[in-house]
């Protein structure tokens, strides 16, 4: 049975990384899961409710998501058609993946940059929720920084690609 | 250039980086970041690129994907699933092929927690396929009813396939979950009747099993009576009103933490192994989310799908050779890719045709979902194949294609029972209080 080789250097500092930023995700889903209950709860039976869960449940989803994008691209957990490439030899596989991964790198460090500004434009606006007036820049940060690690780890695979070009 | 020649480059585009092996959200997002480029500026492409992203997934709404995602992986990892198997086996076990359509009902039930087609096929073909395999069970029946018992879970709700449906056409996810029920049960009973048939022509494919006392029946009932209830309360809850989704969502999250708990079944390692993998599918679902939000928003300015309502509906085609002509892309579509990213792919494109020519869109939603559990069937990217063989390493997979067979059929059969009484799913929603 092929085995993966283990991940060196940067590589590996990037998946330590990505795997702490998923474990952030395990924290705020849990986290997400009592505050709903105890707002329903607190609805249904005393007619009364959390201040602000809507905006804490909109605020969690967007760090849920973005924290446990990176580490799902480690364990290469996001859907590919991989069925049509499978008859090619590996080194024109690990071509076409140095071309995909590299391409997939750039678009995630443009949306970066892009959430960067983003985040910029908000903090300068003073953009608050509005029950909790909790500035929203923060998360726009945590997203920013999803996605950059998301970038890092696209760009580990395409080196990962290219040294399978010439090795095999 | 002509938006029109831009939108079908662009599609072309994204299907030749799908072939190339890209991850499929990423692929919809790059195409669509650089249509948009084309056909507006690159500081709007850019602008659309910061914002979209975040405002797609801070959204109270879409809350419910990882709530029910949590449920399912709080009943999986606790094993309940093998609670429901003893139970339908004691009560229906002893039939012809008993043991199959116990399988199938199991699977139902499973999948009304879950919410997963590939869980349920995994989990069932833990528990289930070994038991079939002592009473001689032939291959191509035990395979063929886990893997189409185990598609159940993206229709019966809550559905992860029908929340996304909902989110794209801005349709209310309680009425589309609360739709799924009735057609998710129909199926179900056609697969137990396939099963019957099967076996009375011939009954050396699935020998009865042994009959159980009535007192070791009732006392089964009982240990599957939290996580039924369960159901009845998420679902109950959303047809009379008493939640919305998100709410009903987060109860049934907690109440399956809570079971698992009562139940002794949720270990510190079983906990961590369901918020890791709620993680892993919260992911990709919201990835390929994202993808397809900023498809769409290439796709609005191509003008492709105004263009394909004036020509389909202008040419005066009967509407059900259209709904037709959809369901089998939809299959042809489904042969290679997975169900999740055909709905996020097609629906934008095709959903405003079949709306112009009457159809429902809850009843499509529903239809559209048995065509995606056809694809997970369907080879050779049957994904539940490639599941069940993953467990079941003695059986190969052109067994499980061909026991698969029937139940395709069957969904077939469904489908086009759904297209003559559409009330079937109907009914139910439009009750709703």
């Amino acid at each position: 049975m092929e085995t993966k080789p283990p991940a060196r250097g940067f590589e590996s500092w990037v998946n330590l990384v990505a795997k702490y930023a998923d474990h952030v995700t395990w924290g705020v889903l849990f986290f997400l899961m009592v505050i709903t209950m105890a707002d329903v709860f607190l609805r249904k039976i005393f007619h009364t409710s959390i201040l602000g869960t809507v905006e804490i449940t909109e605020l969690s989803m967007a760090a849920i998501v973005f924290c446990s994008l990176a580490e799902c691209q480690v364990h290469d957990g996001h859907i590919k058609v991989d069925i049509l490439l499978k008859g090619f030899s590996k080194r024109v596989q690990a071509v076409f993946d140095l071309i995909t991964q590299t391409a997939c790198f750039l678009f995630f460090s443009m949306m970066t940059w892009a959430m960067f500004h983003y985040a910029i434009a908000m903090k300068e606006g003073g953009e608050v929720t509005i029950d909790l007036s909790l500035p929203k820049y923060p998360i726009v940060w945590v997203a920013c920084a999803g996605c950059a690690l998301l970038a890092m780890v696209l760009l580990c695979k395409s080196l990962k690609a290219l040294r399978e070009v010439f090795e095999s | 250039m002509n938006p029109i020649i831009v939108g079908i480059i662009g599609i072309l585009f994204l299907f030749l980086l799908l072939a190339m092996r890209m991850q499929i959200a990423f692929a919809m997002a790059l195409v669509g970041f650089l249509g948009f480029i084309v056909l507006s500026s690159f500081d709007s492409a850019v602008g659309l690129l910061g914002i979209l992203p975040f405002d797609t997934t801070a959204s109270y709404t879409l809350s419910v994907i990882p709530l029910f995602l949590l449920m399912g992986e709080f009943a999986n990892h606790s094993g309940m699933g093998s609670e429901l198997y003893e139970m339908l086996y004691k009560w229906i076990g002893f039939l012809p092929g008993g043991l199959a359509m116990a399988t199938v009902g199991a699977c139902a039930c499973f999948a009304a927690i879950t919410g997963s087609s590939l869980a349920t096929a995994a989990m069932f073909g833990a528990i289930a396929f070994p038991e079939m395999k002592r009473l001689n069970y032939s291959d191509k029946l035990a395979t063929g009813c886990i893997a189409a018992g185990g598609t159940l879970g993206i229709l019966i709700p809550p559905s992860s396939v029908l929340i996304l449906y909902g989110i794209i056409t801005e349709q209310s996810i309680a009425k589309l979950f609360i739709a799924g029920v009735i057609p998710g049960l129909c199926l179900a009973l056609l697969f137990i009747l396939v099963i019957y048939v099967m076996t009375k022509a011939k009954p050396s494919l699935g020998a009865a099993g042994p009959k159980f006392s009535m007192m070791e029946k009732v006392v089964s009932l009982k240990a599957t009576g939290s996580l039924l209830g369960l159901f009845v309360l998420v679902i109950g809850g959303l047809y009379t009103g008493w939640f919305t989704a998100t709410e009903a969502a987060g109860v049934g999250a907690f109440g399956a933490f809570c079971v698992a708990i009562l139940k002794r079944r949720l270990t510190m390692k079983n906990l961590l192994a369901s918020l890791k993998d709620t993680a892993g599918s919260t992911a990709f679902i919201f990835a390929i989310l994202i993808g397809a939000m900023i498809f769409q928003h290439f796709v609005t300015l191509t003008q492709i799908p105004n263009v394909l309502v004036s020509y389909i509906v202008g040419a005066g085609v009967s509407k059900y050779i259209v709904i037709s002509a959809v369901i089998a892309a939809f299959m042809v579509l489904g042969c290679f890719m997975e169900g999740l990213s055909i709905m996020v792919l097609a629906v934008p494109v095709i959903y405003p045709v079949v709306i112009q020519l009457g159809f429902d869109p809850i009843w499509f939603g529903i239809i559209i979902t048995i065509t995606m559990e056809m694809s997970l069937i369907t080879p050779p990217v049957g994904v539940n194949v490639f599941v069940l063989s993953g467990v079941v390493k003695e059986v190969p997979m052109y067994t499980i294609f061909r026991g698969i067979l029937p139940f395709w059929v069957a969904m077939i059969a469904c489908i086009a029972l759904l297209t003559a009484f559409p009330k079937i799913v109907l009914f139910l929603p439009n009750s709703m209080m």
